[in-house]
This record gives structure tokens, C-alpha cells and sequence, in this order.
């Protein structure tokens, strides 16, 4: 943020000295050219006045002084001298501005607001000097005038320069605030948050969506952990607790030792169970959830399908499944999807089994079908649909519908469905009615064919 | 029977409207490739800068949904073997004479007659080809093939549900 400022700072000192650069040169060619201007004027009366002094009114050149137009305070002058430096005889010239009066050639010279114009004419062996001085009235009004417009430009110019940098700063910062305080909003315990991003390509835009994703591999990894806490603990539990009733109820009073190792037979039996269950849940952590980003590979989205159907019915065998093959594509290329399996399967078996659990008739109507550079999977339900004021909720955990009461669930699945097909750089979409029913519509672009 | 066919199937521009496609080529039994067109009646009014401005080919633009086109492409994908082409095509005009030449002109050797589907068109400029098609006289189209295609009564949830779960369709287990 310095280095922002610094350079902010810069670029206005930059635009500040340019901008009075310019008024100086403006002022300074503009002076300039009045005073050539003028002396130049002066120059021709001074000329017509000694021309009307040494050849007397019958000039030839058939116009004189009088015909010019009078200049402000003009007054001409004869100083008669010794052809060194001193005055013989003057007529209206203040005697103090002697020493500027050039003695053998032409001068211009200015006292105050008078400027001067004299020249040297020898006339029958005398010396004289003509001059003509006069006030330069667009030097004195005009100029001020310009000087002053001048000043009042450069420090509204200034002014502009430093709020129109402010303001650009301002904009500049404010989209980089505003995703520094959304991100901010963003704990471990509403990870379903994203950071909004608009609809152009711009860098900041980029920025958040890289944001999203990587929120979108926390969340999932976030929810695959509490979802497997909750299961594991479950699963954990119920073997344990067989386990403690049964030596309770050894203990309870004196048994024999036939009585004792038939309660040890169900102990082990209960621990190797829980055995079981624990290196089978380590299994999964170790094939769903470990460095899922990493193990991409070319999968067929239908076996998927297919495998996802035949884990939902061995949980629950009163579910039904319809699927509808018949717009698979011919050439089977068109389903290879890059992916890891396990947690494809993971996602469409939640789905499939939350289209069963949530209709009366427990079927779940799934479709297949390939476009050009993509999959499309549809799960249809004839259920109980979502509230439409409900539907933006969906996809954050934990969150149930109203119209969900008797059913049991924990609100996780949907979400990491959602997770899942979005690492794998998918779509998930659900359109609902209201006691009609339920499609959700997953889409996944296919390995793209070189 | 050789060669390629080119089939004008009339459509709405709604995934809905693809089954016609889609019963056409279930019916096809012995795999004769086809060339398939999918045509919409479309006035494209009389203003000139609109005339001038846009093409065909922005108005078709402009009238194919994202679904559609994603409908279209699954029965390209589905039919590889059969369908050579698939693409849509605008009738601009319910003029006899136009219709007849653009059947020539386009070579179109069949046209499939959904005759009991309820076309829902969605903009004001569409039009029902079906009357047209049949008020020029079926003995001046090529080859008709007529199809009993019912449009979906029920409200689909999702637009995609109509080219799935239709009638008849293949249970793979259950």
C-alpha cells in the first residue's frame, strides 16, 4: 500500500509541475510578445517624431505623428548633449534615467510601467537624442488580466490533478477492499461463503474466482471430514458399547469359567467387528479423500453411474432406480470424463439416494447422455420438491428444507455433491417444484481429444 | 438405399420439439445416413434496418437456446453412425412458391410431419410450419414421413427432461 501511495504521489507531482510549467511558459511568451510588440510601436513614433523635428512639417512621406493613434501617456522628448554624457538642454525627460539612454545607437528600456524608445541623431555638428515613452496599457491591464486567469487556472488544475488521483486511487482500492473484507467474512464455520465475482475478465475478477476454488477444496475437504467424524463415530460406538454391556454383565456376580470365556468369545467377536469397521474406514480416507486433485484419470462416467446405483441399493434395498441408457452416445470416448471415481461415485449416489429417500415411491429416474464436449447426467424424482424461496439455500451444509421434517438427514450430501462436481471442473444444477418433484441436472466436461 | 438423405424436421426451437428428431431417427431401422435440418417458420419482418442488420444466421443465433443446442448435440452423439449433420434453418416466408423452391433448392428428400405435436413457440415471429408444409400440397413435397409425436403435457422440472423418459424407453436394470 506504500508503494501504491508513492507512486500516486509521484504521478501527481508529475501532472503538478507539468501543469505550472505550462502557465510559466504561457505567461513568459505572451510578456515577451507585448514587449517586442510595443517596443515596436514606440520605435515608429520615435521615428515620425524625428522626423517632424529635423525636416519640419513638409515631410514627404505625406503623413505624420498625428496620424498615428496616441498611445497612453505618450510623450516625446529631444535631449541635446555634449556627444559624451552631458546634458546640454532637455525637453520634458526625467534627467535620472540618463545612464540607460544608449549615447551612439538605439535603446529600449522600461522604468515602471513607462517604457522608453530613444535613438542618437547627430544633426549640424550638435547631438541629439530623440525618444518617445509611453504606457504599455496591455501591459498593465491585460497582462494582469492573463496573470491572473493564469494563477486561478493552475490552482484549479492542481486541484483537479490531486482529487481526480484520489479518486482513481480510491476506485482502484476499493474492489481490492471489498474482497479483502469479504474474505475476511469467511470462517471455518460459513466456508459455504463464496466472494462474488462479476461477469468481465478483469484481474481482480480472476482473482476471486481463483479464491472460490481454492474455498471449494476446503469446503469439500471440511465436509468430508466432519461427514466422516459423524459416520465414524457412529459406527464406532455401536460395537463398543455391545462390548462394555457384555463384561458388565460378566462382572455383575461370580460366573464360571465356562460362563467367562463364553462372555470373552463375544467380546472378541464384538472387537474384531470394530476392527473391521476401522480399517475399513481407513480404507476410504485413504482412497476417497487423500490428494484427490492429484489422482485424476480418465474415468467412464456410465460405469460411474452404474456403480453409484449399486452402492445406493445395497444401503437401502426398497429404493428403485430407473435409468434411462438410451442416449448414450455410440462412441464410448464420449464419456470418458478425468476424474477420481470414487468421489464421482460419492457425489451421484448422494444424489441418487436423496431422489429415492425424498419420494413417496422411492425411485429415483436417472439419465445419461453426451454433448459435444461434455456429460450430462439427470436425477429426476417424482418427490416432494423444495420451496422455490428455499432453493438458493441448497447447497449450504447442514441446510434442510422446511417440508423435510420426517426425513432423517443431515443436510451434507447435496453440498458435497455440489463440491465434487465443481472440483471436477462441472456444473451442478437443481430445478424443483413444489410437491411435483426434483431434477438435478450434473454436467462434466469429457477429456478433451487432441 | 445409398447416399445421404437430407430430412427437413419441423422444431420450435425447444428441446421438447428434438423428440420429433429423435422418434425420425428410432424409426430409421436399417441405418440410412441422414442429414438432418431443423427447420422453424420465422418472419423476419419488413423493417429494413432489420433486414439489412441481421442475417439468418443471427437470428438463429438468437432463437437456439443453450439447451437446444446441448439437445442437439447428444443426438448427434447418440446417431454418430447415422446423422452426417445436424443444424437448424429458418422458412422466412408461408409463400407457397418459397417454401417449394427452398425444398428444391436445399435438396430436401424427406420431410417428417409430426402430425399430432402442439408446437409452443416463444417468439412472436415464429410460425407453425406444419400448415404451410401442408397447404403447399404433399404432392409437391419430396418423401413424407408421417410421425405420431405427442408434445409433452406435463410441465417438465428441468427442459433437458424431455429427450429422457420418454415413452417406451430402456429400463437397463432395476
Amino acid at each position: 500500500m506504500r508503494n501504491y501511495n508513492n507512486t500516486l504521489y509521484a504521478l501527481i507531482a508529475i501532472l503538478v509541475i507539468y501543469t505550472v510549467a505550462f502557465v510559466g511558459f504561457i505567461m513568459y511568451s505572451i510578456t515577451n510578445f507585448a514587449f517586442a510588440d510595443f517596443y515596436k510601436r514606440l520605435d515608429l513614433r520615435r521615428n515620425l517624431a524625428a522626423e517632424h523635428m529635423f525636416n519640419g512639417k513638409g515631410s514627404h512621406t505625406g503623413w505624420s505623428l498625428t496620424y498615428v493613434e496616441e498611445l497612453n501617456n505618450q510623450r516625446e522628448f529631444v535631449i541635446e548633449f555634449d556627444g559624451k554624457s552631458s546634458i546640454i538642454h532637455t525637453t520634458g525627460f526625467d534627467t535620472s534615467l540618463w545612464n540607460q539612454v544608449q549615447k551612439t545607437g538605439e535603446s529600449n528600456f522600461k522604468v515602471g510601467n513607462t517604457f522608453y524608445s530613444t535613438k542618437y541623431y547627430p544633426y549640424k555638428g550638435k547631438h541629439y537624442i530623440v525618444g518617445v515613452s509611453a504606457e504599455n496599457y496591455f501591459y498593465t491591464h491585460h497582462l494582469n488580466y492573463l496573470r491572473n486567469l493564469l494563477l486561478i487556472a493552475l490552482v484549479l488544475g492542481v486541484l483537479f490533478v490531486i482529487v481526480v488521483s484520489l479518486l482513481v486511487k480510491r476506485s482502484f482500492i476499493k474492489p481490492i477492499n471489498e474482497l479483502i473484507d469479504e474474505v475476511k467474512k469467511i470462517g471455518s464455520e460459513n466456508l459455504y461463503l463464496r466472494l462474488s465475482e462479476e461477469k468481465d475478465k478483469g484481474v481482480l475478477n480472476k482473482l476471486a474466482n481463483t479464491f472460490n476454488r481454492m474455498l471449494n477444496r476446503i469446503e469439500t475437504s471440511f465436509e468430508t471430514q466432519k461427514n466422516f467424524i459423524s459416520n465414524a463415530s457412529h459406527e464406532l460406538n455401536t460395537p463398543l458399547t455391545s462390548i462394555i454391556g457384555i463384561a458388565d454383565l460378566a462382572l455383575s456376580k461370580e460366573r464360571s469359567v465356562e460362563e467367562y470365556k463364553q462372555a470373552m468369545l463375544k467380546i472378541v467377536d464384538a472387537a474384531e467387528k470394530l476392527e473391521k469397521k476401522t480399517s475399513a474406514l481407513l480404507l476410504l480416507a485413504r482412497t476417497g479423500y487423500e490428494n484427490n486433485n492429484l489422482n485424476f484419470k480418465p474415468v467412464r462416467i456410465d460405469q460411474i453411474v452404474m456403480d453409484a446405483e449399486m452402492t445406493v441399493k445395497a444401503i437401502n434395498e426398497r429404493f428403485h432406480i430407473k435409468t434411462d441408457f438410451s442416449m448414450l452416445p455410440d462412441d464410448s470416448m464420449k464419456l470418458k470424463v478425468n476424474g477420481s471415481a470414487p468421489l464421482l461415485q460419492l457425489a451421484i449416489s448422494n444424489i441418487v439416494s436423496n431422489a429415492c429417500k425424498y419420494s413417496a415411491n422411492h425411485t429415483a429416474y436417472v439419465a445419461l447422455g453426451a454433448f459435444e464436449n461434455g456429460v450430462l447426467i439427470l436425477i429426476k424424482d417424482e418427490g416432494i420438491g423444495i420451496p422455490e424461496q428455499e432453493l438458493a439455500y441448497i447447497y449450504d451444509p447442514y441446510f434442510r428444507a422446511s417440508n423435510t421434517a420426517n426425513f432423517s438427514g443431515y443436510g451434507i450430501g447435496l453440498p458435497l455433491a455440489r463440491n465434487i462436481i465443481k472440483m471436477h471442473e462441472g456444473d451442478l444444477s437443481v430445478s424443483s417444484t413444489l410437491g411435483k418433484g426434483t431434477t438435478v441436472r450434473i454436467e462434466l466436461p469429457t477429456i478433451k481429444r487432441l | 438405399m445409398s447416399g445421404i438423405q437430407r430430412v427437413l424436421v419441423p422444431t420450435d426451437f425447444t428441446v421438447d420439439s428434438l423428440r420429433i428428431a429423435l422418434e425420425y431417427l428410432e424409426n430409421n431401422v436399417d441405418n440410412q445416413r441422414v442429414e438432418l435440418v431443423l427447420v422453424c417458420g420465422y418472419d423476419l419482418g419488413d423493417s429494413i434496418t432489420g433486414l439489412l442488420g441481421f442475417t439468418k444466421d443471427d437470428h438463429l443465433a438468437r432463437l437456439q437456446g443453450e439447451d437446444f443446442v446441448k439437445g442437439c448435440e447428444m443426438i448427434k452423439s447418440r446417431f454418430k453412425q447415422t446423422v452426417v449433420e445436424m443444424y437448424a434453418d429458418l422458412l422466412i416466408s408461408k409463400n407457397a412458391r418459397y417454401v417449394r423452391n427452398y425444398l428444391k433448392g436445399n435438396r430436401i428428400t424427406q420431410v417428417v410431419l409430426p402430425e399430432t405435436y402442439g408446437f409452443r413457440f416463444f417468439n412472436r415471429h415464429s410460425f407453425d410450419i406444419l400448415n404451410v408444409l401442408k397447404a403447399v400440397g404433399l404432392e409437391a413435397l419430396p418423401e413424407v414421413v408421417s410421425l405420431p409425436v405427442v408434445g409433452n403435457e406435463t410441465d417438465n422440472i428441468d427442459t433437458m427432461d424431455s429427450i429422457f423418459f420418454r415413452k417406451g424407453w430402456k429400463v437397463s436394470y432395476e
